[in-house]
């Protein structure tokens, strides 16, 4: 799990290094970022699913390091816009934040995923009880819902990809109300 | 007019690296007078490319630094081969732009399909640099080698009833790959209003930065607008057809409330995507002021006189 989440990581910063990024490589580095997050989170609620199909406890056991990779792509997606995109200059990124519906909806998929980061310790967990823990950790869901709905509005035209996550999160969210928001994940 | 000098771009895909050299070498040493007769003979390649190489500097042309050609045919959108900003140069290999003809027909006295040479005859190519703003919020400047446009209409003898001027894009999917997803109703459309077309600065090019145009940046023949947003200006054009009616670009018939006829560069109207404020000049850090029609608003201004820019965007 470490390295297939760690792997495009490794292939982006080395191909940065190497240039081979193209010709706006931070553009490049921006798309690959944003998507590979978007899978992750998607994968981690995956796991849920899978464990319940399958048994098998390797899904549920690794949850929260996923979800700490998907958090860690989208926090550098965001730090690359930052930085990069609007170097780093405070006027240009509120007033883009400002105009452009596509951040503030980015922006509000990925403030929700704060409090979970915050949240993933075991302390965090047993502190707020496991079901407070879990309610709050079903922002999951929105997050992800807002994800795509940010990935749809920087779209010009409709690509197959987007509609294949949009699939794929559709079917993850079935699932879930079809076992009931109560489902305990065991293993966590 | 301060003559710029640039890094000579890689040979042409028409024309085979050897030859090239070889009339490259040829020309230096022959001149212009032979041109015409001898690069017939050496290529396959028209004889309009060879003249290229010595197109003199036109009018209205910007010295601000160039962008790096490698940048300017490696970073593209040209749907046609995909979407992905580098998928045209990796795919626009398919496209055969030899031989080439353009369908001119409509409200003109001598409608009719002309070869891309009996196009071209009688226009005298010159190179011009012109500032390129995509709506996107990038920007370049491009040596362009073309002719104008109005030259081109004029011979056609546009009839009083031409108030637009609608150019569409070749469609054959098997060339452009990307046609065969419907992400656009191809083939690609995009109109002028006749004054627009007719305005000296805007052009039909046939080549970049003393070259042959690539085909990713719309080879054979394509058209340069630079006062509104690139998406106006079309690539591998096969028909110009001049009308009464205003017609429909293709992205405004897929997004009419982003995308407007006039799609003049303008930092106030806002689109929804993109704020249109700034732009990204390709090769620089950092981004810069948009200027209101891309900074050709002395020459343009006044065809848009009493126009709520806002409303027609
Ligand atoms: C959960 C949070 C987020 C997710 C899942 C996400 C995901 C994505 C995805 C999948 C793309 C498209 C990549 C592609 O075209 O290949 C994208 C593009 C982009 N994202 Fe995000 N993103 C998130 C948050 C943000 C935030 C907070 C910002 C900035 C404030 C941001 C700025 C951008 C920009 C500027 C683009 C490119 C738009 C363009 O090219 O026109 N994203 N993001």
């Amino acid at each position: 799990m470490f390295i297939g989440a760690a792997l495009p990581l490794v292939w982006l910063g080395g191909s940065w290094l190497a240039g081979t990024l193209g010709v706006i490589p931070e553009e490049r580095l921006l798309h690959e970022l944003g998507r590979w997050g978007l899978y992750l989170l998607l994968a981690t609620l995956a796991l849920g699913p899978a464990f319940r199909l399958t048994g098998w406890p390797g899904f549920p056991a690794v949850r929260r390091a996923m979800g700490l990779w998907a958090f860690t792509y989208l926090l550098l997606h965001v730090l690359v816009w930052m930085m990069m995109i609007q170097g780093g200059s405070w006027s240009f990124m509120v007033a883009e934040v400002q105009e452009l519906r596509h951040l503030q909806t980015g922006l509000l998929a990925w403030v929700m995923l704060v409090p979970l980061v915050l949240t993933s310790v075991n302390r965090a967990r047993d502190w707020l009880g496991r079901e407070r823990w879990q309610r709050l950790h079903r922002l999951a869901y929105v997050s992800a819902a807002g994800g795509i709905l940010h990935y749809w509005m920087v779209s010009r035209v409709i690509e197959t990809e987007l509609i294949v996550l949009g699939l794929i999160f559709g079917a993850l969210v079935v699932f879930r109300l079809a076992e009931g928001w109560n489902f305990s994940s065991s293993g966590h | 007019m301060a003559r710029l000098t640039y890094p000579i771009p890689p040979p042409s895909e028409i024309t085979p690296k050897e030859v090239h050299a070889q009339r490259r070498r040829f020309l230096k040493q022959a001149g212009g007078l032979l041109l015409t007769t001898a690069a017939p003979l050496l290529s396959a390649a028209p004889a309009w490319q060879a003249d290229m190489i010595r197109a003199p500097q036109g009018p209205f042309s910007t010295d601000e630094p160039l962008t790096d050609p490698a940048m300017a045919a490696g970073y593209n959108n040209f749907f046609e081969f995909g979407t992905g900003k580098e998928d045209p140069k990796r795919h626009a290999h398919r496209l055969r732009t030899h031989p080439w003809s353009v369908a001119i027909g409509g409200e003109v006295g001598r409608p009719g399909r002309y070869t891309l040479e009996d196009i071209l005859a009688p226009h005298g190519l010159e190179e011009r640099i012109y500032r390129l703003r995509c709506v996107e919020g990038w920007s370049m400047v491009i040596p362009w080698v073309g002719f104008p446009l109005g030259d081109l209409l004029k011979r056609f003898e546009p009839t009083s009833r031409a108030k637009y001027v609608l150019f569409e894009t070749l469609h054959d999917p098997d060339q452009m790959p990307g046609q065969r997803s419907r992400i656009l109703d191809w083939p690609y459309q995009e109109g002028l209003r006749i004054d627009e077309a007719m305005h000296p600065l805007t052009l039909l090019a046939v080549g970049m930065y003393g070259d042959v145009m690539p085909n990713q940046n719309g080879a054979p023949l394509r058209l340069v607008v630079p006062w509104k947003y690139g998406f106006k200006s079309i690539k591998s054009i096969v028909r110009i057809h001049l009308q009464e009616e205003q017609p429909v670009s293709s992205w405004t018939a897929r997004q009419p409330a982003e995308y407007g006829f006039y799609a003049n560069v303008n930092p106030e109207v806002r689109h929804p995507r993109w704020r249109q404020a700034t732009e990204r000049r390709i090769g620089e850090s950092g981004r810069r002021r948009t200027e209101l029609f891309n900074g050709y608003g002395e020459l343009v201004a006044d065809l848009y006189a009493g126009m709520d820019l806002h409303r027609h965007f």
